[in-house]
């Protein structure tokens, strides 16, 4: 373990990323398709400075700082909307605390066991989440009404576009830049593909489910899972297989933010193994805080306004004003 | 020691007191008798006609009657080359060594007055010959599998490989059974620092006993808590030879029949000589069911648990009455009857292993029937549970490789554990886990899961080979291994 990640292995972490947390968060948020899209060209925007700029958090000891403060919160909330998420969608008679210890558990081994193993799994279960994720989104396309599409950007098209930071790809790849072994450039295809699935995985929940019905829903991309009609060829009720594969999406996700968490904490604190038993101790605290999930999505939204703005635009933007001096 | 040879026959006569079966001879050669010799061995463990034909009777007879030639000065090489006839004989200075020749089915010579003693090799032990596999049974190719001589297994692997750069260093393992063991690998194929690595682990081994290559296999494993098995073991020599072309390094050992192959990844598991020798459609048919077995074979009952217990909507509404049906009888819960069922299959797998064939069959009438329909009959287990349990057996014998079987079947456990405590989640995160597990193994520098992550190869050279089995002329790479190592320090 040489605690590198390869071109390949990133870009499929951040396409699964696209995958999970983004399409169960971002069409509700979004006011329309076009407001959706417009998210999603500033993710890609977002996503081709933190290609180009040259930031190396783990150097600058202020970076490590404020990411790790940033990468915290972001931990924290991350893990409550998923446990949330769960919660609602598959597990409502399990206490929210035990769902919440399970995932911190998990993502705490994975983070700790380094971006390697990350990298490698991210890249062994792409082609299976996206194809499957893809199948259902395909198979709902005859559904889309497109009355639903309307040319609509407004003041909430705009909102839209500043919840477009709750686009984190272009901050994992900052937080995972420095352990690439490879040309940067490379990731650029990823950038491009979050950017079409996300607006094409937008088009199919707001074409089918309309805006009255995202907003009458707690998670749209899931009453798309289960309503699609799909042929029964393999079995009937296949939404689990598709939760089962979005949620081993969110995994991915968070398992970056435990390990880059570890990792910045080891170096402004102290390099020992039980520092990760720590993060995982003040998450799963603060995960457990009693917060309804909308306000859990509207804490998340509100920290990406801020805390998203710095670490994902303006941090990486000085950086590449500073190279081309 | 001293050159004495009375001192020296004492130090090895007082090493081999109380061996029973031990040969010594002190005789005397030379025109007029003059030469006092000591010849040692282990009776059985040599070729008897090789020692009296080549060596005691050219020694006594021999050389009286015609003396070597005059023209060698040293006495004690006239000796030898002219009463001694084998070819493969060495000269080592050290007593405590030529005992332990003497140990490995070798004859020990003492001359009186030289201080070098003279071993001739002379093994000769009773050995099993090659037979067919019995692990590894292909319909088709060859029915050869190795045996528990180290010479043979060498030689069923130059057989098929007929090339100088086929390379063999012999040493030994173990500090007091002192096993024979040979590292052999393609020179100019395998990397170079694999091999060096190898030996110095090899080297480096310190244990007392090595009776078989799955003792040497947990000593150079380098995760030693992983149930997954980082190195192969195979009992076939087409299959070695055939990795030793790729850039795999093969430890024989003697005494086993079976041969180490390393590094391994998860992918060389589900492969199997056949796959070779017969066509590739159905051969990449083949492969596609093995690896939708092996995922069967470890997932199914933890799936099965998620579903029933915490997500019945999950289930076409049809099914979910009938299961529910079946198990209204039933008393003990949908996890113990699980694992109880389990555990009666794991006990009947391992009964059928020990069962002398003659009375196989009575154990699957007692296992299939008695055990099976009477416990459903008497609404014990419901008949799902048999079902899944069925078909997780069926599918963890559609792996080729009986230690990639171990290891899932102790990873059905855990899955079936996590499945248990939080339905489909827990099943993803125990899924997620093992594959963590996976992830971050890597065997000799290779990361397990390659070629399927850890590589930036593309998708169709990772295809070629692992699920599928493209068209023998379609290989791009000869020598996956070297050129996975390679990668591996660029990165």
């Amino acid at each position: 373990m040489n605690d590198k990640i390869s071109p390949k292995e990133l870009n499929s972490i951040v396409i699964l990323s696209v995958l999970g947390f983004e399409i169960l968060l971002l069409p509700k948020i979004c006011a329309s398709f076009f407001s959706a899209l417009c998210a999603a060209l500033f993710s890609l925007f977002l996503m081709c400075i933190a290609i180009f700029s040259n930031i190396d958090i783990y150097e600058n000891k202020l970076w490590q700082i404020v990411f790790f403060i940033k990468n915290i919160l972001m931990t924290v909330l991350l893990t409550k909307i998923f446990a949330d998420a769960i919660h609602f969608i598959m597990l409502r008679d399990m206490a929210l605390y035990k769902i919440i210890f399970i995932i911190t558990l998990l993502c705490g081994y994975c983070g700790y066991k380094g971006i390697e193993p990350i990298g490698r799994i991210g890249q062994i279960i792409f082609w299976f989440v996206l194809a499957f994720t893809l199948y259902i989104y395909i198979m709902s396309l005859p559904d889309i009404k497109w009355e639903n599409i309307t040319p609509n950007i407004n003041g909430e098209g705009l909102k839209a576009a500043i919840y477009g930071f709750v686009i984190n790809s272009g901050e994992i790849i900052i937080l995972l830049k420095n352990k690439l072994s490879g040309d940067k450039i490379k990731l650029f295809r990823s950038a491009v593909t979050g950017f079409i699935l996300f607006a094409f995985i937008s088009l199919v929940i707001i074409g089918k489910l309309g805006m009255a019905g995202v907003y009458n829903t707690m998670y749209p991309s899931f009453e798309l899972m289960y309503t699609a009609d799909l042929p029964g060829f393999v079995i009937k009720r296949q939404e689990g297989i598709f939760i089962s594969l979005w949620m081993i999406s969110c995994f991915i996700t968070l398992f970056v933010y435990f390990y880059s968490s570890n990792a910045l904490a080891k170096k402004i604190f102290i390099d020992r193994k039980y520092i990760m038993l720590i993060i995982m101790a003040v998450v799963f605290a603060f995960s457990y805080v009693h917060i309804s999930p909308s306000a859990t999505i509207k804490n998340y939204c509100f920290l990406q306004i801020i805390g998203g703005m710095l670490t994902a635009l303006i941090l990486p933007l000085l950086y590449i004003r500073r190279n081309k001096k | 020691m001293s050159e004495n040879i009375e001192n020296r026959i004492k130090y090895i006569e007082d090493k081999f007191k109380d061996w029973g079966d031990i040969v010594k001879r002190k005789f005397y050669i030379g025109e007029k008798r003059e030469q006092a010799v000591y010849i040692t061995y282990i009776d059985d463990m040599v070729n008897r006609s090789l020692i009296e034909e080549e060596v005691i009777k050219n020694l006594i007879i021999n050389i009286r009657l015609t003396p070597p030639a005059g023209g060698d000065p040293n006495k004690y090489s006239s000796y030898i080359n002219g009463g001694v006839t084998t070819a493969d004989i060495k000269n080592i200075t050290d007593i405590d060594d030529a005992i332990l020749e003497v140990m490995c089915g070798n004859t020990l010579m003492l001359l009186d007055g030289w201080d070098e003693i003279l071993i001739i090799s002379t093994k000769g032990f009773p050995k099993r010959g090659v037979d067919k596999p019995e692990n590894e049974i292909a319909v088709q190719g060859p029915q050869e599998a190795f045996a528990e001589s180290i010479r043979i297994n060498t030689v069923l692997i130059r057989r098929r490989i007929r090339d100088t750069r086929l390379k063999c260093i012999q040493s030994k393992a173990g500090n007091t059974s002192q096993t024979d063991i040979a590292l052999m690998y393609m020179e100019g194929i395998a990397d170079k620092e694999l091999v060096e690595n190898i030996k110095r682990k090899l080297e480096n081994i310190n244990t007392d006993m090595v009776y078989d290559s799955g003792y040497l296999e947990q000593l150079l494993e380098e995760n030693r808590y992983s149930p997954f098995p980082q190195i192969q073991l195979t009992e076939r020599p087409d299959k070695t030879a055939a990795e030793l072309m790729e850039g795999r390094i093969a430890i024989v050992v003697d005494t086993s029949p079976f041969v180490i192959l390393l590094p391994a990844v998860l992918a060389s598991f589900y492969q199997a000589s056949e796959d070779y020798y017969q066509r590739w459609e159905i051969m990449s048919f083949v492969r596609i069911i093995r690896y939708l077995a092996g995922f069967v074979a470890f997932s199914l009952p933890g799936l099965y648990i998620a579903v029933a217990l915490y997500h019945p909507s999950m289930i076409p509404t049809e099914l979910a009455l009938r299961l529910a049906g079946a198990r209204q009888m039933v008393p003990i819960s949908t996890v113990v009857e699980i694992i109880v069922m389990e555990l009666i299959f794991e006990a009947l797998r391992e009964a059928g292993t020990r069962i002398p064939a003659s009375i196989g069959s009575t154990l699957g009438i007692v296992g299939g029937i008695i055990i099976g329909q009477a416990a459903v009959d008497a609404g014990l287990v419901s008949p799902i549970a048999v079902i899944i349990i069925a078909l997780t057996g069926i599918c963890s014998f559609a792996i080729p490789n009986i230690a990639l079987v171990s290891a899932y079947r102790l990873i059905k456990y855990f899955i079936i554990f996590t499945s248990a405590m939080a339905g489909l989640l827990g099943f993803v995160a125990g899924l997620l886990l093992v594959l963590v597990h996976i992830a971050s193994l890597d065997s000799f520098g290779i990361p397990y899961a390659a070629p399927f992550s850890g590589t930036n190869r593309g998708k169709r050279t990772i295809l070629k080979d692992t699920v599928f089995r493209f068209p023998i002329r379609n290989k791009e790479s000869r020598h996956f291994y070297s050129e996975m190592e390679s990668e591996n320090i660029e990165r």
